[in-house]
């Protein structure tokens, strides 16, 4: 059994702390939901467990089997076990799917694939994940809909087959189809073990998958974990619930509304202001 | 691809005024690409004229001398001219003239380590004459690579299309530049420029700055030039699969630069490019 660990994590952007202290434990075999309100850090996270540039951890540790994941560089973070299938995966013009994903299979091989190898691994991924197998000869996600680009990531986490998958809203943008299909994709890959962290905004994903164990992540901790009837509340009530239960205030992000009389110019209100 | 241009039984010449002058018979067909290199190494100033309704391939491949060269592409004539430079110096200008229902088609594999000075001017003289100008880059060391491309507008309802890609390395530098111009009475001509370099390192330079004219309302133009970095998303979404940065860098430049192969017909050719820009990177 392996386990991924999160101790006391700091991150931030752009000099704007959004992490404040991040503490959660993944084990092989457990898949942990992940819920909160927009813009309280639950992508944030994956991102800097995967290794995002644009964000700066400033304290904290992240462990995966007890090894120091920050000090790797992503493609190490990827090939000792990490996978993040992303909310919004990147169209790399020019690179051709098949090329990628050939790359990223060798990469975690200690010797290449052979062109029937891959073929096989491709074809069988693709039919399970309903994609055309001419996808492959197409430039990396470029003029793919967003349901083929998450069906693409859910490709790409079964030929690598990680030790931990973390999926960031990776129900966005699937029809009732498609859902159905990365859900399944998503159960073979818990039957091998692998650990999962699944950001979703929605019940419908989780009843397919099944998690193990719920957190709520507000103001850039996690705020209460517990079992899979969090998730029936969240998805009744909302999150009024952490700040009368628990006593947590929700903070709402610092871009306030501004107030601007009608006949005025809000542009020009807002250069004088300094804002 | 033994054949000489020169031996061909499609294809008369001679000498006038020190230049050699080639003509390609009316209807002539060319079913293959045929190496020029052989009559471009022997003169300074080759005129190569194509006649009605013939359909030319022509590649070049060792273009270093300091060479004026001149098309003439006569009504419907249909040329198609590939540059495959993989190792030589090139200070080449070379202009061509279209006329009525022509077609130009250039696409030029650039991998050489070396230095570059080249002008292209493209006349799109006769009404609904057409050309297209591909061009895929690579400069490493210190490589001075300059690509001047030019279209003129002069019949209606022409097209002139310029796409130039470019990746620099290490302390090189690459320029696109060149005019568009469509002039007065060009009406519904069309005309497409776009250049973009992507660069690598700290010391590298590189410049895109091509140009528009236009002297008519009735037209459609487009330009862009991109001279940028490789973008931090795309190399983090391919490091996150495991893919090393130098492995990414290289898959990254290989699209960039590789979408010119579409213009090669010959398998050998295409392979030759793809190991060419995958040896220098």
């Amino acid at each position: 059994m392996a386990t991924l660990e999160i101790i006391d994590l700091h991150a931030s952007v752009e000099g704007k702390e959004i992490l404040k202290g991040v503490n959660l434990k993944v084990s092989t075999g457990e898949t942990l939901a992940l819920l909160g309100p927009n813009g309280h850090g639950k992508s944030t996270l994956l991102a800097v467990i995967m290794g995002h540039p644009k964000y700066a951890v400033t304290s904290g540790k992240v462990l995966l089997d007890g090894k120091d994941v920050l000090s790797m560089s992503v493609d190490e973070r990827s090939r000792a076990g990490l996978f993040l299938g992303m909310q919004y995966p990147s169209e790399v013009p020019g690179v051709i799917n098949a090329d990628f994903l050939k790359a990223a299979m060798n990469a975690h091989l200690e010797k290449p694939v052979t062109l029937f190898q891959f073929y096989r691994a491709l074809e069988s991924n693709s039919k399970e994940m309903h994609i055309s197998l001419d996808m492959a000869n197409r430039s990396l996600n470029e003029g793919f809909s967003g349901g083929e680009k998450k069906r693409n990531e859910i490709l790409q986490m079964r030929l690598l087959n990680p030790t931990f998958a973390m999926l960031d809203e990776i129900d966005s943008g699937l029809d009732v189809d498609a859902l159905q299909t990365v859900a399944e994709a998503i159960k073979k890959q818990q039957q091998v073990g692998t650990g999962f962290l699944v950001i979703s905004h929605y019940a419908r994903l989780y009843d397919l998958i099944s998690p193990t164990r719920v957190a709520v992540m507000v103001n850039g901790r996690i705020a209460v974990e517990g079992g899979t009837e969090i998730i029936k509340k969240i998805d009744t009530t909302g999150y009024e619930w952490i700040k009368t239960e628990l006593g947590i205030k929700i903070e709402k992000d610092e871009m306030n509304m501004r107030y601007v009389s009608i006949g005025s110019c809000a542009t020009k209100e807002a250069i004088k202001s300094g804002k | 691809m033994e054949n000489s241009l020169l031996t061909l039984k499609n294809v008369t010449h001679e000498v006038v005024d020190n230049t050699l002058v080639i003509s390609i018979t009316k209807g002539a067909q060319f079913n293959s690409f045929i190496h020029v290199d052989d009559i471009i190494e022997s003169t300074s100033k080759v005129k190569i004229i194509c006649k009605e309704n013939s359909f030319v391939k022509l590649l070049v491949e060792k273009y270093d001398a300091k060479q004026k060269i001149e098309f003439v592409l006569e009504r419907n004539a249909n040329v198609k001219l590939n540059f495959l430079s993989l190792e030589h110096n090139a200070a080449g200008e070379y202009t061509f003239d279209l006329a009525e229902a022509s077609e130009l088609h250039v696409a030029m594999a650039d991998l050489s380590d070396a230095n570059i000075d080249f002008t292209s001017y493209i006349n799109l003289n006769g009404d609904n004459s057409y050309a297209e100008w591909h061009l895929a880059s690579l400069g490493a060391g210190d490589n001075q690579k300059v690509f001047n491309i030019n279209f003129d507008h002069y019949g209606k309802n022409t097209y002139g299309n310029m796409s130039n890609y470019g990746v620099v390395e290490d302390a090189a530098f690459t320029h696109f530049k060149g005019i568009s111009y469509i002039h007065n009475k060009s009406v519904e001509s069309k005309t497409h420029q776009s250049a973009k370099i992507m660069v690598f390192d700290e010391k590298c330079r590189a410049k895109a700055n091509p140009i528009l004219k236009i002297d008519e309302n009735d037209i459609e133009a487009s330009h862009a030039a991109v001279v940028g970095k490789v973008n931090d998303e795309h190399m983090f979404y391919l490091c996150s699969r495991g893919i090393k940065e130098n492995d990414a860098k290289q898959l990254i430049t290989l699209g960039y630069l590789k979408p010119i192969t579409q213009y090669f017909e010959d398998k050998s050719d295409v392979n030759r490019i793809v190991h060419g820009i995958e040896k220098r990177l």
